[in-house]
């Protein structure tokens, strides 16, 4: 798997090294513009990674599928799967590259409920995008923002500052790119430029000659960051990404806005953010990228539910969207909307990101709150170290980012600040009383009891319900219902001994919250489980009949879908015990590895030796667990019926 | 030969004419009224008790619902034991009585089993089946919820060591006494079915020698079904395949479950004299406890993985599948004696593997935080109450 991040000026490529280290390569158009013309611009990086990348042969190496980075406006999705497919790449994902961003922070985890804004400035533009991630790993692109001011600006300011400085014929932009890059995070540099005669001319910029040329587009940009963070809703986290963010001062800047204050500012590796987060993306499992405001992008301080649900009339996300999200034109295809207290009906938004991107719900009302004091990360302690801001970091090997883990602990919530929220769907015929708060549940837990799930947890002292949410993940997902949402009562819930939820055989994604009545419990996110999927199954049923000739043997395997039936061998054993494995007894048949298609029935047949006494017909892989590794459970219909006679 | 009755209380049996009866002691129409006396009988045999000073007892045709008190000329529908002068239940005679006994070794979760079972009864499987189970008289209704479900569903509390019958008067034994009831579908409609059910829970110790066990027990060749509780983890062969962190019960007091199965069996056998040739036709579901410990090692194909069907009938294909894994368990147990022996002695028995809390209690004998996952419970009870044909079955076997 590799992993592209095309931008206007720049591109990397990043895949996992034999180290188990991603191993990243950039490289600086000429004379293309990654975004708009991909089709020139990926081969150029393929090539220049196959350099980069050596001892791989090709650029793409043996495994050619590819997850690609798509701007969070969403525009030239076409374009890119075109130009990858046409450079022979298999495109297995384009993730949105703000979300590739919060991977690249881990902000996406199970039971995280919070909001970030993701600063992504690179050569070109500033890309400010808010994310909603909530417990059941979704991340929903709540609104996306696009300003003209980059690298290309900082490099304008700074070529005007040195007019008069560098000699002549001297392209001013290129230089000043040369010196901004080269200062990083000293105090001066000093750079050798050619004269005119031939001979070298040398150029000092000081720190503070550099912050001052720069401090008009510097407080454009400022500006921009403190403007989303003032809007609703609130948000916890600033993450930044893009080569400028690795600007020695772009962190604190930002981190000294008013509207930044108690919040985490994020900052590492930035301008290999996306890159990382979208080969992240690969180990991540299942994920859902939505559009659009949410149900519910954060919780009202005094009860699970707003006081005042009025839907506002304008469900639009917010005005100062300047590019469309993608798939704002289409519309819905939710198989199973619910009523909600909208004015304009739910759009169905096709995603960037295979993994599905589900219908814009409207915004349906405003309430205050506290800042969640959720388990918001603290910023990496580490500062960039790249050689330039916007400039490529030409690196065999990056060392992954540091875990959340080690980030020092969140700062305290601010009371003050206000935030959006919107009530989330209510649970089935579970009208859920006010001033109940959601606390996550301990020791969660789900077994597998066939098509059904017994969900266990650990209940909160003082809480009498709990709110259960599933989704069922993958293609399972698309048989019945895909979802559910309901209030588990600890009565019931005690009487029944768990949870019992009837949701297939496909991979589960479950979170619990135990509601607790009461003021003063301000306690972000909820429990979250993944379930994994069950392999397909295959059933067999043997049966014996009397025949003139003696007795005959009849196995039918049926697999609910088509899968790959391994080499199998059909045991005889003699005796009251089941066998356990093909040696206690005799191999009477062998079925050939083959395809198994849905609901057809495979049906061997085979001369079965006279017994006395119970007798056993039972299949067994002829290579050990091949069923397990084939990705498929073997079983009997009825275990019983396997003792024959 | 009259039909005989078993008394639900001691286990005697009797026909129904003997069936006695009891004045209230209240006015009677005529105005008369009987004074209240100490039952001497009641007294010796449940032991000394206020509650005791009853109408007097009298005999009058027992087939019959109601009696004229010799005494006070009032009406009276207390129909009481001939033995033990237990007040009988309700249409006693008239309904389905079955006595099941529960029978395990020391420290196999008897009394969990039964409280867990009642309770599953009464709640999900009582759900699926359309079926009631109500408290008999008062001694069950008050000791049911104070002594068993309250401690272990309320207070989430294991329960102590049950105390042996030798250390009562006269080695009673106070059964639990209920009325299972269940809407049959006849050819007249719908119809109640009402079965008396009467569990027994007894120490383990009652059964840790033959002397013991006819002494303590003999209410085990009275019951029309058996529910032997085997605990897996008293089993050598299966101790060291047990969860990890799984607590195991000592060694000192503790017998291996053959030798509980063959003591059993023995009492059973022994009012069988001269008939050797015929098995035990007593229905004996042969229950392995604490299978939590085990799941680890099923495979993912293993009946003993899934839940019973929910269903309002008795699955009897499922129920042939868990018998077929059990005893292929025991053979990796080393129990190859187990099964040979209920082979040669008993007609009709049945393997069931069965966890009451789902989970490994804490150290300090407590539930586990997720609460109580109780897993097939209810398939012994309903297995047994199938071949009484008290509960409908879909299936052959």
């Amino acid at each position: 798997m590799i992993a592209i991040d095309l931008g206007h000026r720049f591109g990397r490529l990043a895949r996992t090294g034999p180290d188990g280290r991603p191993a990243v390569t950039a490289y600086e158009f000429d004379g293309v513009d990654g975004l708009l013309d991909p089709a020139r611009a990926l081969p150029a990086l393929l090539a220049a990674a196959g350099e980069g990348m050596a001892g791989e042969g090709t650029a793409a190496g043996p495994d050619r599928s590819a997850v690609l980075g798509l701007p969070a406006g969403g525009e030239g999705e076409d374009g890119l799967r075109r130009a990858a497919e046409a450079a022979g790449l298999c495109v297995e994902r384009v993730v949105p590259e703000p979300v590739a961003v919060a991977l690249h922070y881990r902000a996406v985890a199970e039971g995280v409920d919070r909001t970030v804004l993701v600063c992504d400035q690179g050569a070109t533009t500033l890309d400010l995008t808010v994310l909603a991630i909530t417990p059941d790993l979704t991340v929903r692109i709540l609104r996306t923002r696009r300003e003209h001011l980059g690298g290309d600006d900082w490099d304008a300011a700074l070529a005007a500052r040195l007019t008069g400085r560098l000699p002549e014929g001297t392209d001013p932009r290129r230089a000043a790119a040369l010196l901004r890059r080269g200062i990083g995070a000293a105090d001066e540099v000093v750079e050798s430029l050619p004269a005119p005669d031939g001979g070298r001319h040398e150029v000092v910029l000081t720190r503070a000659e550099l912050d001052l040329a720069v401090a008009p587009p510097a407080a454009r940009m400022l500006a921009a960051v403190a403007e989303e963070l003032a809007a609703e809703p609130a948000v916890d986290t600033v993450l930044l990404a893009g080569g400028l963010c690795a600007t020695p001062g772009h962190r604190t800047g930002i981190e000294a806005l008013p509207a930044a204050r108690h919040l985490t500012v994020r900052c590492h590796q930035p301008e290999l953010a996306v890159v990382q987060g979208l080969l992240l993306r690969q180990e991540f499992g299942v994920l859902r990228v939505l559009t659009g405001p949410g149900p519910r992008t954060s919780r009202p301080p005094d009860g699970y539910f707003p006081k005042d649900p009025a839907p506002r009339s304008d469900p639009r996300p917010s005005s100062r969207m300047r590019y469309p999200v993608p798939g704002e034109l289409e519309e819905p295809e939710d198989p199973q909307p619910r009523p909600r207290p909208s004015t304009a009906p739910p759009r169905r938004v096709p995603g960037p990101e295979a993994d599905g991107v589900r219908a814009a719900e409207p915004m349906a009302e405003t309430a205050t709150r506290p800042t969640p004091p959720g388990p918001v990360p603290s910023p990496a302690a580490s500062s960039p170290t790249a050689p330039g801001p916007d400039a490529p970091p030409v690196a065999p090997a990056i060392p992954e980012p540091r875990r959340s883990e080690d980030a020092p602990p969140p700062p305290p919530p601010s009371p003050e600040r206000t935030a959006t929220s919107v009530p989330s769907p209510d649970p089935v015929g579970e009208p859920r009383p006010a001033g109940l708060l959601a606390v996550p549940v301990a020791d969660l837990q789900a077994d597998r009891r066939g098509d059904h799930l017994l969900v266990l947890w650990a209940w909160p002292d003082g809480a009498l319900s709990a709110r259960v949410r599933w989704r069922r993940e993958g293609s399972g997902a698309l048989d019945g219902r895909p979802d559910g949402d309901l209030v588990c009562r600890r009565r019931v819930y005690e009487h029944d001994g768990g949870l019992d939820l009837a949701v297939g055989r496909g991979a589960v994604t479950l979170t619990v919250e135990a509601l607790v009545a009461g003021a003063g419990v301000d306690c972000e996110g909820a429990a979250a489980l993944i379930v994994p999927a069950q392999p397909p199954l295959v059933q067999y049923e043997p049966a014996v009949r009397r025949r003139f000739k003696g007795r005959t043997a009849t196995v039918t395997f049926t697999a609910e879908s088509g899968c790959d039936l391994p080499d199998l061998r059909i045991v005889h054993s003699l005796g009251r015990f089941r066998p356990a494995n093909a040696a206690e007894g005799t191999v009477v048949h062998e079925v050939r590895a083959q395809r198994l298609s849905a609901r057809t029935p495979l049906t061997v047949e085979f001369p079965l030796p006279a017994t006395r006494g119970p007798s056993w017909l039972v299949c067994f892989p002829v290579h050990g667990d091949a069923g397990a590794e084939a990705g498929i459970d073997i079983r009997p219909t009825e275990l019983h019926r396997l003792r024959v006679t | 030969m009259a039909r005989q009755h078993t008394c639900p209380y001691c286990y005697e049996s009797f026909a129904s004419r003997e069936i006695r009866f009891r004045c209230h002691g209240r006015l009677s129409p005529t105005g008369e009224k009987c004074e209240l006396r100490r039952d001497q009988v009641l007294d010796t045999r449940m032991g000394p008790r206020r509650s005791h000073d009853l109408g007097p007892d009298f005999l009058a045709d027992g087939r019959r619902p109601t009696a004229v008190c010799p005494g006070c000329k009032g009406e009276t529908t207390y129909r009481i034991c001939p033995v033990c002068h237990c007040e009988l239940p309700v249409q006693f005679g008239r309904v389905d009585n079955r006595l099941i006994a529960m029978v395990g070794a020391k420290a196999s979760g008897k009394t969990v089993y039964m409280t867990v079972l009642l309770h599953e009864v009464r709640n999900r499987v009582g759900e699926a089946f359309g079926a009631a189970l109500m408290g008999l008289d008062d001694a069950t209704m008050r000791r049911y919820s104070s002594e068993y479900e309250d401690r272990l569903y309320r207070d989430n509390q294991l329960f102590p060591g049950t105390q042996t019958a030798s250390t009562n008067p006269n080695n009673r034994v106070d059964p639990l006494v209920f009325r299972f009831s269940l809407r049959r579908r006849t050819l007249l409609g719908h119809r109640p079915q009402h079965t008396v059910l009467s569990f027994f829970d007894t120490a383990g110790e009652d059964f840790s020698s033959r002397e013991s066990v006819e002494l303590n027990a003999r209410y085990l060749t009275g019951a029309d079904g058996i529910i032997l509780l085997l605990d897996p983890l008293q089993m050598p062969g299966a101790r060291d395949g047990a969860l990890p962190g799984t607590p195991m019960p000592g060694t000192d007091g503790f017998d291996t479950p053959v030798n509980l199965l063959s003591r059993v069996t023995n009492l059973l056998l022994a009012p069988r004299s001269g008939r050797s040739a015929q098995k035990i036709d007593v229905p004996v579901a042969v229950v392995f406890s604490k299978m939590d410990a085990f799941r680890h090692l099923l495979d993912a194909a293993s009946p003993l993985r899934d839940h019973a069907p929910a269903r309002d009938h008795f699955d009897v294909g499922d129920s042939l599948s868990v018998h077929e894994e059990v005893r292929r368990l025991l053979k990796d147990w080393d129990g190859v004696p187990v099964d040979q022996l209920l082979e040669n002695h008993y007609t009709r028995y049945r393997y069931f593997g069965v966890s009451s809390l789902g989970r490994n209690p804490t150290p300090d004998a407590r539930i586990a935080a997720t609460g109580i996952q109780p897993y097939r419970v209810a398939d012994p009870l309903l297995w047994l109450l199938s071949e009484f044909g008290s509960v409908p079955k879909a299936g052959r076997g």
